[in-house]
């Protein structure tokens, strides 16, 4: 599975972090008018993810019908 | 002595014939000792009581419903048979059943001493669960109500949740390896959090997630797990080593999914108001953020065209307060002409200038009535008035008389 869009979780967690230093504000102006333009983008972003998204089910695997398939590494 | 010798052999083969004939088929009750599952997956234990042991044989391949454990008091089925090479007789199970529900609960209370007394049950090994798992891995079986419930709560409450579904013998021999089986291969899947359970059941059908399989397999799962074994009141060992254990399937659902997705989208319109607010006042604070925001010279410049614009407002209010003072002398000098022109017009005006008005039977006398002799008439000067009667009447340009005093006077 590769991972390359940040998950929900981590957006959320950076969002959190852009409100607290924008609240701090005790950065150049520039910084945080990035910062903000940075946290709406990612925020409209996840509110249309999170709109649009369908569940999705993965099967994998399967049980074994017989039951008394030799087992390769016992205990 | 000519006794009749047998050899080993044949003399085994005699007692194996005899015994075998005679016990094709027994029910036995004893309790187990020494079991032994060796690697090929043959079982081997003793049953024994008070007085006695005989060995037992558990051939790979034949069911039980529960792992066997020394103690248990059991009921096995089989036949008697000689094992030649070892001159030993055991019995060769068919099945093995629990001797009663009692021994099960005996077993179950004896693992779970083992497996607390291993730490397996320790609070402090117990994980969190993820507030917001990716990937939820869920090892039940495919056709009970379970998988049903699992699904559609997770679908309710965060459908931005994978789920990975590795349908999972609950029940029965091969139950336990195969949730073992389960749970390595939704680990290795990169399950963030994994639901292991079934709906619910007899003791004997819950009996695999009494096991010590499936409570080692939990054991070592990296990532945490959540079990959902049963109904509420039905705990299993699986339960206790699990990192939380629900009372439900969709219990355990809700529990993977402690954000829903609902609780985001008003998190993200909190978000929104808190970080507009914050740089909008960051933005307010505009003397602090000109220095820092503008270039040296354009602030300089800046500061240039407002001094600049600051001059030309103080010019526009001088020009209007010059213009402002000439009309409010315009207007005082119109205001002393009115005034003089006013006075002229006065009707006691002349009277300043030595004047009198006259009046006769109470009015003033106006330029076209005439006099006549014997009018009383009232002079009214500036300081004082008085009572004159007229004598006689002139003709102002022919200095004539028109009238005399003898004329009658009229009113």
């Amino acid at each position: 599975m590769a991972k390359q869009t940040p998950t929900i979780d981590e957006q959320l967690r950076r969002l959190e972090e852009i409100r607290q230093q924008l609240e701090a504000a005790d950065r150049p102006i520039e910084e945080l008018v990035a910062l903000y333009e940075e946290g709406m983008a990612i925020a409209k972003q996840l509110r249309e993810q999170l709109t649009s998204i369908r569940q999705r089910i993965i099967t994998i695997g399967g049980q074994t019908e017989q039951t008394d398939t030799a087992q390769p590494n016992g205990d | 002595m000519n006794e009749h010798v047998l050899t080993v052999s044949l003399l085994t083969q005699a007692i194996s014939q005899v015994l075998e004939a005679e016990f094709p088929l027994v029910h036995v009750l004893g309790e187990v000792s020494n079991y032994k599952r060796h690697q090929s997956g043959h079982r081997y234990f003793t049953l024994k009581d008070e007085g006695a042991q005989i060995r037992c044989v558990l051939w790979r391949g034949r069911a039980v419903p529960f792992e066997l454990q020394d103690g248990m008091q059991v009921k096995v089925r089989g036949r008697l048979s000689v094992y030649p090479l070892q001159g030993n007789y055991q019995i060769d199970c068919w099945s093995v059943l629990p001797a009663g529900i009692g021994d099960l609960y005996l077993a179950f209370e004896q693992l779970k001493k083992e497996l607390a007394a291993a730490g397996y049950f320790d609070p402090e090994r117990k994980r969190r669960l993820p507030r917001l798992p990716q990937i939820i891995g869920v090892a039940t079986s495919p056709s009970g109500a379970a998988i049903r419930d699992i699904l559609t709560t997770l679908e309710r409450r965060n459908p931005a949740a994978t789920v990975v579904f590795r349908p999972t013998l609950v029940q029965g021999a091969e139950a336990a390896e195969d949730i073992a089986r389960a749970l390595a291969e939704l680990e290795s899947f990169g399950c963030d959090v994994i639901i292991v359970g079934r709906g619910g059941g007899s003791i004997e059908d819950l009996w695999a997630f009494n096991t010590r399989t499936v409570a080692d397999a939990i054991f070592r799962a990296r990532v945490p797990i959540v079990s959902a074994v049963g109904h509420e009141t039905d705990v299993t060992i699986a339960d206790f080593v699990a990192d939380v254990r629900a009372a439900t399937p969709t219990a355990a659902a809700e529990l993977c999914t402690p954000i829903r997705r609902e609780d985001i989208l008003v998190w993200l319109d909190e978000w929104t108001d808190r970080v507009r607010t914050a740089i909008t006042d960051r933005l307010d604070s505009a003397a602090v953020l000109i220095g820092d925001f503008l270039s040296p010279t354009t602030y300089r410049m800046l500061t240039i065209h407002h001094e600049h614009l600051r001059y030309q407002l103080a010019m526009c209010i001088e020009r209007l307060r010059a213009a402002a003072l000439r009309t409010a002398e315009t207007c005082l000098q119109q205001q002393e002409q009115l005034q003089s022109a006013i006075t002229l017009l006065h009707p006691l005006g002349p009277l300043d200038r030595g004047f009198a008005l006259i009046e006769r039977d109470g009015r003033i006398l106006s330029a076209n009535e005439q006099l006549a002799p014997g009018d009383e008439l009232r002079l009214h000067r500036r300081r004082d008035s008085g009572v004159a009667s007229i004598i006689s009447v002139f003709d102002p340009v022919y200095q004539r008389v028109l009238h005399n005093g003898e004329t009658d006077s009229h009113h």
